[in-house]
């Protein structure tokens, strides 16, 4: 190590606690929110009197506000991601009264459509994956299945404008704070989507890291290892943090009308092993767990003391499901179906041995559920009577199910012997099943001579009575009004899907080696005014979208001056979602099936399927090709989405299926006269003349063009509705197909 | 946030300048499943001599217990640690071939031939002793330890494109399967969309890319006068919104779509291929056809410029596929090597008589190796202690041999390197400092850059 090496090797060691400890306190996104004082600005809209003082600073002047038309189009594409009709556009055009624009944000917001646009937007911070990697017969390896009941809670959440902080508080303990109310479950999967069957580490982790970036902007994965470089965190406060989760366990919950979870049921989490200790891993390696000193749940000690943990008590129906009476009622049911399907089997096959086994089984079956339901709900008050009647009952199904596998193997093993009759090679089989039989039959002998006992074994699963309450605790601290971070990060995200950019350009790192707000008071007046109203998103929406500064023009033409648009004297034009791409088409074409919610499409029906975007399959290895190639969100993480342009995104509006497949339909659609209603409905603004000239000539000398011989295209996938024979309307079909390529029909202007 | 993608067919590069580069072009070859390595390209005797007998009966009883296999292995899924005992012979003979004699199995008797060109690694290890190794042979990284780009991504990331026309890193054959990390062993992850590989379905030779054509009811001239109006009413809007940094991209792309419908089915039709180019890469064998047209294709790629060309070999819908090798691994390999065994070595071979293997490095490379023990019936388990991959061309040194494995080929001893310094190797012969394609923000250590292999470089 030379001289100098060794001077600069020692000043880092030296000031890396300092900058940790000390460094932290005046860190701008560690101070309390506070509601700055507004500025004073003619407008009446705060934003605009903050960013109104930021431009007259810089001696920068605001852009014009925007054509009506494009202000019309880029509201309706923000809010609900599709785009005005042409009789919308009409009809606003006409509406001279002043408050034209605020009726119809009302109107967006309270759309359903809200809630499908914002909630995918939710759905990319929070990770949303359906579950994916089934290893055998129903082993998912990552997430559980019906994980859409969560993306449906987004939605419908959004909808009815609840708390931000009352969505952090069921995603994350839902289980502890309302355990009975499967609409709060719901909302869990977001721990859920964590689940990794082979290593329980792995949702620990993903719990921490994106807890810590969705809503507190801190990168906590830095601690995993050693301390944090920049930020408060020491490597045992990350520890501390995973002790929140420690306890945590996945299952999928019955839903009424269902009694096959794989058909359907409620995947959520509970607190499993409410004894789980946390250790430190050394170097952040789980075969290296400090052992003597165990890890209490806490909130990182630079943040402060953080929420009381209280322990939950888990109503026992709750605990065991047994104990509701639609799950016992289902269950019967259910049993008697099977019992009566047998029967009918029977009257065709009186004969048959097996069918004999499998009546006997499903009666016995039925009558222990039977007894078992009735017990439980007995001992619930102390009274054990039923407890033997249950035990007995049990027993007799015991040595049911065993005859029935010993009818099984006998069917097997007779059928082997026949075989090896033409084919010696079946010996080994043979010999496999004769083992079988005799195994059944000593077990059938040990069951004979045992007694049935006093107690008898549960239905399903029994669950812990008690949840330790550590989430609860965490998600209270998450949205307390002293938390600096929470409110900050929620309204920079909902901010930059407004505006295309964020105030803090690194939106999941509010910590020292994130980068500062561009506007540090309007963070944080929208940060203490979220909080004021309650956390509520559509207020903010409401605030955001009747701003000035929102309704600018994101024309740069003319301007020199901060050309990036750092400080907001125009609009950012943004390119559309993968999902408003798709979506679009699909509506202009009158083809967009409105239905909201349900289970996850299949990826290979996205073609032939005109749902809303959100709701195909989307995980690890599912995902619409269409919309990956438009930067749909990755699962893994996604706190921003990506605008790339790409020559496959051109082919696949060029070429594919769904994009020639919309401007036939469409042309057919589209009224006189057609070049101007062509522009209104797709771009929703008129052609200017140089542009009408351009479509009126293309149009004509294409309809000529189809008189002489021309080459088709070979191979390709085949489209219905095939193009007209119409030379005319073949050519208006090709203009709308390029306007459909046209950059402001994927740009939001 | 600027607007992504705009590299390709753009000669824009986001690595160091390119001084020292040998490669311009690699092409990697995949063997999902992992291919035995004992049976291929690292012969051992004592498997013969102990045939039979628990390796604790032999000389080499500490083999089985090597710190490496608690350490350095993460366990995945229900496979146990414990190593099958009995040891398996070897189940193929073994030839010599070229200047030093290199033992290389009948299994691979057309790549014995080119072992001159060829630089063997028989010591590459890995950690995950399950099949998400095939995603981490391709981004370096354990599963459980985060992802990463694919080393493909990072060659497209770092030098761009030579060829306006076609994406520069493209994919051929069956991907791993979902289990196995599917389609991110070509994702550019971190890197953006523009960094993934670039499937191509040469099943339908017409239609390789999707969207490449707008099907059998389009015409060409319609279609042309389509882009003419587009580009035509792009530009009349420019005069609204200058300065538009999206705007002009989406314009190239446009131009460069437009191109690519033609230069991609171009690039993979082999019609024009003469007589002796298709023998060469047995085109019209049964067998060797379909992996034979994708190294045919990839040599065609190759001469129009393209970076990176991956083609996976094996994969079937299920986790491990053709070289996974538990149970009857003489039949897997057999077929396995059949099919690859004289395309790769007449691509070699067509490299070099065009002068274009100097300048293209070829990977030969697997998820891990398999076990010196029988696991099932005449099969090996997983092994992820030591294999064997190989690199040739591309400034590579032909005819040497890098690392040894122990008497049983079970765990690599001598010079060991983890996948990563295959990566290294590859940016290195390309001109690129791993360490300096660092993306901002993104944590990475010392394994994930990997250090190039000096001993094989010529």
């Amino acid at each position: 190590m030379t001289g100098l090496w060794r001077i600069l090797m020692t000043v880092v060691v030296l000031t890396t606690p300092l900058l940790r400890g000390n460094g932290a306190k005046d860190h701008w996104a560690f101070q309390p929110i506070r509601k700055p004082t507004v500025p004073n600005h003619p407008s009446g809209n705060p934003i605009d009197a903050f960013i109104s003082a930021e431009l007259k600073k810089q001696g920068l002047k605001p852009a014009a506000a925007a054509a009506r038309s494009i202000l019309l189009r880029r509201i309706y594409l923000d809010l609900i991601g599709l785009p005005p009709t042409r009789e919308q556009l009409h009809r606003f055009l006409s509406d001279r009264t002043p408050s034209a624009y605020e009726r119809i944000v009302e109107e967006l917001l309270a759309s359903p459509q809200y809630g499908e646009r914002w909630g995918r937007h939710w759905m990319d911070v929070w990770r949303y994956s359906d579950w994916f990697g089934n290893e055998g017969k129903d082993r998912i390896t990552n997430g559980l299945r019906h994980l859409w009941h969560w993306r449906d809670w987004i939605v419908s959440s959004l909808n009815a404008n609840k708390g931000y902080d009352r969505m952090i508080l069921e995603m994350l303990a839902g289980d502890e704070i309302a355990p009975s109310d499967p609409e709060v479950l719901k909302a869990t999967g977001f721990l859920v989507r964590n689940r990794y069957r082979l290593d329980r580490n792995v949702p620990l982790m993903a719990s921490v890291d994106h807890v810590g970036r969705a809503f507190l902007g801190l990168t906590f994965d830095c601690a995993r290892c050693h301390e944090h470089k920049y930020d408060p965190i020491s490597h045992e406060d990350y520890y501390a943090f995973r002790a929140f989760f420690e306890p945590m366990g996945f299952r999928t919950d019955r839903l009424p009308g269902e009694p096959d979870i794989v058909v359907n049921g409620l995947p959520r989490v509970y607190d499993a092993d409410l004894k789980m200790a946390t250790y430190v891993f050394e170097k952040g390696d789980e075969r290296r767990p400090v052992k003597d000193n165990p890890i209490l749940a806490r909130i990182p000690t630079f943040f402060g003391q953080g929420h009381e943990l209280t322990a939950i008590d888990i109503p026992p129906e709750e605990a065991n499901p047994f104990l509701k009476d639609w799950v016992g009622r289902e269950e019967i049911q259910r049993l008697e179906a099977e019992f009566k399907r047998l029967e009918k089997v029977r009257q065709k096959n009186p004969n048959d041995k097996l069918t004999e086994r499998l009546l006997e089984t499903a009666r016995t079956q039925i009558e222990a559920t039977q007894k078992i339901v009735e017990a439980d709900r007995l001992q619930l008050s102390g009274d054990k009577s039923m407890a033997r009647a249950a035990s007995e009952a049990q027993h007799a199904f015991n040595l049911a199910k065993t005859r029935e596998n010993i009818a099984r193997a006998e069917i097997k093993a007779a059928d082997f012997r026949e075989r090896l009759k033409t084919d010696p090679s079946r010996k080994a089989q043979l010999l496999a099943a004769e083992k079988e039989v005799a195994k059944y039959e000593t077990e059938l002998a040990k069951l004979k001579k045992a007694k049935p006992g006093a107690n008898y074994q549960p239905l399903a699963k029994v669950y812990p009575a008690k949840s330790t309450g550590r989430r609860t605790a965490l998600a209270r601290w998450l949205t307390s009004r002293d938390n600096p971070l929470t409110a900050r990060v929620a309204v920079n995200h909902i901010w930059m899907r407004h505006f295309g950019e964020p105030l803090v350009p690194t939106v999941f790192d509010f910590g020292r080696a994130g980068k500062a707000p561009t506007h540090p008071k309007l963070l944080d007046w929208l940060a203490a005014e979220f909080i004021d109203s309650g956390w509520t998103m559509k207020h903010l929406h409401r605030l955001i979208v009747t701003s000035a500064a929102y309704r600018r023009t994101s024309s740069n033409a003319g301007q020199t001056d901060d050309l990036e648009n750092r400080f907001l004297w125009r609009m950012n034009p943004r390119r559309m979602e993968a999902e408003v791409i798709r979506d679009s088409l699909l509506y202009l074409a009158g083809e967009l099936d409105p239905t909201l919610g349900g289970p996850e499409v299949p990826v290979k029906d996205a073609d032939r399927t005109p749902r809303r975007s959100l709701y195909f399959k989307h995980s690890g290895v599912d995902m619409v090709e269409m919309l990956s190639e438009f930067d749909c969100a990755s699962v893994t993480e996604c706190y921003r989405r990506e605008e790339s342009v790409l020559p496959q995104q051109a082919l696949t509006l060029a070429n594919s299926p769904i994009a020639r497949r919309t401007s036939r339909r469409l042309a057919a659609r589209i009224k006189e006269p057609f070049i101007e209603s062509a522009f209104e409905t797709i771009l929703a603004r008129s052609p200017n003349d140089r542009e009408r000239d351009s479509c009126h000539q293309f149009v004509e000398q294409q309809s000529r063009r189809f008189a002489k011989k021309l080459t088709l295209f070979n191979g390709g996938p085949k489209v219905s509705p095939a193009p007209s024979k119409d030379p005319r309307q073949r050519a208006r079909e090709n203009l709308v197909h390029v306007l459909l390529n046209h950059n402001d029909y994927v740009t939001i202007r | 946030m600027g607007f992504t993608g705009l590299a390709l067919g753009s000669m824009m590069a986001n690595g160091a300048p390119v001084k020292r580069a040998k490669a311009k072009h690699v092409i990697w070859l995949f063997m999902t499943g992992g291919v035995s390595q004992m049976e291929s390209f690292d012969r051992k005797p004592a498997l013969a001599k102990y045939a039979d007998k628990s390796i604790l009966d032999t000389p080499y009883k500490e083999i089985i217990n090597r710190d490496q296999v608690k350490d350095k292995v993460r366990n995945m899924s229900a496979l146990s640690l414990a190593l099958p005992p009995k040891i398996f012979g070897p189940q193929i003979g073994f030839q010599q071939y070229g200047q030093n004699g290199t033992y290389v199995s009948d299994w691979f008797p057309h790549i014995g031939r080119m072992i001159d060109d060829i630089a063997l690694i028989r010591s590459v290890w890995t950690t995950d002793n399950n099949h998400v190794a095939q995603l981490q042979f391709h981004t370096g990284k354990h599963r459980l330890d985060g992802s990463e780009p694919s080393i493909g991504s990072w060659v497209n990331y770092g030098l761009g494109s030579l060829n306006n026309n076609l994406p520069s890193f493209v994919v051929m054959g069956r991907q791993p399967s979902d289990l196995t990390g599917g389609p991110e062993s070509h994702g550019g992850n971190y890197l953006g969309p523009e960094h993934n590989g670039v499937p191509l379905n040469l099943k339908d030779p017409k239609n390789p890319l999707r969207y490449a054509s707008p099907g059998p009811s389009v015409y060409v001239e319609e279609q042309a006068a389509e882009f003419g109006l587009l580009n035509e009413l792009n530009h009349i809007a420019q005069v609204e919104y200058p300065n538009d940094p999206g705007m002009r991209a989406r314009i190239r792309s446009y131009e460069l779509a437009f191109r690519m419908q033609t230069a991609v089915p171009e690039a993979v039709g082999l019609a024009q291929e003469p007589r002796h180019i298709r023998d060469l890469y047995g085109l019209d064998q049964k067998t060797t056809k379909a992996f034979g047209g994708q190294c045919l294709v990839a040599r065609r790629l190759v001469e129009r410029g393209v970076r990176f060309i991956q083609i996976y070999h094996g994969g079937s819908g299920a986790a491990g596929g053709l070289w996974d090798g538990h149970t009857n691994l003489p039949r897997g390999h057999t077929l396995g090597s059949a099919q690859v065994d004289l395309p790769i070595a007449g691509l070699l071979r067509d490299l070099k008589q065009r002068g274009l293997l100097d300048e293209t490095l070829v990977v030969f490379g697997t998820e891990f190796g398999r076990t010196a023990g029988l696991d099932g019936t005449l099969g090996r388990a997983h092994s992820p202690f030591g294999f064997t991959c190989w690199m040739a061309g591309g400034g590579i040194q032909g005819g040497v041999i890098e690392g040894a494995t122990d008497e049983l080929g079970f765990h690599a001893i001598e010079n060991r390197h983890y996948v990563t310094d295959l990566h290294a190797t590859i940016l290195h012969q390309l001109g690129l400092d791993p360490q300096a394609l660092d993306v901002p923000g993104r944590k990475r250590i010392e394994l994930d850059y990997g250090t190039p292999i000096d001993a094989i470089i010529a």
